[in-house]
């Protein structure tokens, strides 16, 4: 999971990883083999969820949407059928609005569809960017709970968010990034008890817990500061599988 | 934090509004008691859809012109000791002299609520000479302290500078300095932290608390964010399908909920959840409010909803002198204690 505030480039990172932007240098590696910048074929088992709902034709139906990216796969219409029931059921969504039209839904279920569409392809890996930021807690808990089903079942998730918190209950590892960088990346665990850059120790010091007089203490005591990251520094193994940026 | 006085400044008293829509009329409030208190942060929280939002525009007249109050009252206090004002019997020039002066509002869009092409100090000092000062200099003077207050680095420089030339906690002060500008009693914020950083949002919640204890302003705080209503709010009211469903202090709801909606609310936060196993939830969706049931929406998603909890509703039981809560679970038959009805104690949680 990777973390940080706006601005820090956790989204030009998901496109670049999507093909959408070019990287001015660098390689992204899948599963051992180069990809190409840009090149889609090799991006054939990653599934993508875009931050806001624009990413869905509203012209469309649900069943359009869902199964768009099965259009490359040939399969027969019984197939097609079969694959979308299985994945409306995985992502709680109501199968006879399936005929619906994209722009007539509700947030919520917008990002069901948007699940489910990932989802239809069998990806290798999911790839989703504030995926549930917009969503009210407990249609948070429906779709997060979905995707740890998923991840029990194989699938690797790269997540996007700026909730820390939610990285704490969901997370096997974490990314902290700030300024365009990654400045920290460690098992949860790890960085919940040890943060060991500044920034990560800001993040983790204004998280508000949810005890009234904890959390008022939290922001009566806060007091802004900057981070400036050394211009010439790189990530750095502390520990094992402990990376600071310094 | 016995400091809020009971003395209400703004009071909504079984206020319905509803939503002329082409499959029919939506009951956005389906009759909110509730009092804002002369110096105190009230948050309210729920879902997108619960009516809060809707709540805190209706104050101001602010909602979409399909609106319609179709029952209830809205008062506001202007002095402790004076009659209220009915501010749905107001014009549209009474509003306007009331918007800013005595009640202020700011969103959840900073950039929206900004002209774009306007330096943001020329913003603040136009609003203040709206507000009655009408000598520039004066008004320039008094732009500079407010953005000194709210601790803008550089106020001066900032001043200065376009909204997009600012980060979104330093936008979203700027609003704040326009609300701030016409010295209002009542500050009416809606999600106002919903689009800052972590950082930015800690900050923001710090100057809300410091403008409650120096200027003594009452904040209806409206928010999705439980974790910061935790933070600042004196009291919390919980809202669900138009209506206000429990209401409490700060430490009561998030330690003692007794609605069932609340209960789940608090668990389903990433803050109170366990690692490494899922999230508890509910399902079902948020309720659509075209033809709503008499009784408890929640109930549609509740397992443990009895009959009653559907078609009739259930009035609010009082658990405290400031803690109630509107479920049949707490009346006696169900759950063998006898809870006072809270709209019989004068003073008393709805007070």
């Amino acid at each position: 999971m990777i973390v940080g505030e706006s601005g820090s480039g956790k989204t030009t990172l998901c496109r670049t990883l999507a093909g959408l932007l070019k990287p001015s240098c660098g390689q992204i590696y899948l599963k051992g083999k180069l990809l190409h910048p840009g090149g889609g074929h090799e991006r054939q088992d990653i599934s993508f969820i875009f931050q806001g709902q624009s990413a869905l034709d509203p012209q469309l139906t649900l069943f359009e949407v869902i199964a768009e990216p099965l259009r490359a796969q040939r399969l027969s219409s019984n197939e097609i059928q079969e694959r979308v029931s299985v994945v409306c059921a995985l992502a709680c969504l109501d199968e006879w609005r399936l005929n619906e039209v994209a722009g007539e839904l509700s947030g919520g279920q917008l990002q069901r569809v948007a699940l489910a569409r990932a989802l239809i392809i069998q990806p290798y890996l999911l790839i989703a960017d504030e995926f549930t930021s917009a969503l009210d807690v407990l249609l948070q808990a429906q779709l997060i709970n979905t995707l740890l089903e998923q991840k029990e079942l194989g699938l690797t998730l790269l997540l996007v968010s700026h909730d820390l918190q939610l990285a704490h209950c969901i997370a096997d590892r974490k990314a902290v990034m700030y300024a365009g960088r990654i400045v920290e990346i460690a098992s949860t665990d790890e960085l919940l008890t040890r943060p060991l850059h500044t920034y990560t120790q800001q993040l983790c010091a204004v998280q508000l817990p949810l005890e009234p007089l904890a959390a008022r203490r939290v922001v009566e005591q806060y007091t802004p500061s900057q981070v400036i990251l050394p211009a010439n520094g790189a990530l750095q193994e502390i520990d094992s599988g402990h990376w600071v940026f310094c | 934090m016995g400091v809020s006085s009971i003395v209400p400044v703004l009071r909504f008293d079984a206020l319905e509004l509803s939503f002329a829509h082409r499959r029919g009329n939506i009951a956005a409030l389906r009759g909110v008691t509730l009092s804002l208190r002369r110096g105190e942060i009230l948050a309210l929280v729920g879902e997108s859809g619960c009516g809060k939002s809707v709540l805190l525009k209706a104050v101001l007249c602010l909602n979409p012109g399909r609106a319609q109050v179709t029952g209830g009252g809205l008062y506001y206090y202007p002095q402790a000791d004076t009659a209220p004002l009915d501010l749905l019997k107001l014009n549209a020039l009474q509003m306007r002299q009331l918007r800013g002066r005595q009640i202020a509002a700011v969103f959840q869009d900073s950039e929206l609520a900004l002209h774009p092409s306007i330096s943001v100090g020329e913003q603040i000092v136009s609003q203040l000479r709206r507000c009655g000062q009408t000598d520039k200099h004066k008004a320039t003077e008094r732009m500079l302290q407010l953005l000194t207050m709210l601790e803008l680095p550089d106020p001066v420089a900032v001043a200065q500078r376009l909204p997009s030339q600012l980060s979104g906690g330093q936008r979203q002060r700027c609003a704040l300095a326009i609300a701030l500008a016409g010295e209002p009693q009542v500050l009416l914020a809606d999600e106002i932290t919903s689009a800052l950083d972590p950082r930015a949002r800690c900050r923001m919640l710090q100057l809300l608390l410091q403008l409650k204890t120096r200027q003594h302003l009452s904040v209806l705080l409206v928010t999705h964010d439980l974790a910061a209503a935790a933070a600042v709010a004196d009291r919390i009211g919980v809202m669900y399908g138009g209506r206000l469903v429990e209401i409490g202090n700060a430490e009561e709801i998030l330690n003692m909920p007794r609605h069932p909606y609340t209960q789940v609310l608090i668990a389903a936060q990433p803050a109170a959840a366990k690692r490494g196993q899922p999230l508890p939830m509910v399902a079902g969706n948020a309720p659509l409010l075209c033809d709503p049931p008499q009784g408890d929406l929640f109930a549609l998603r509740d397992p443990q909803a009895r009959v009653i909890d559907l078609v009739q509703r259930a009035p609010f039981f009082a658990l405290s002198a400031t803690h109630a809560a509107a479920t049949w679970h707490l009346h006696n038959m169900l759950c063998g204690q006898n809870y006072p009805l809270a709209d019989t104690i004068p003073g008393g949680p709805l007070d």
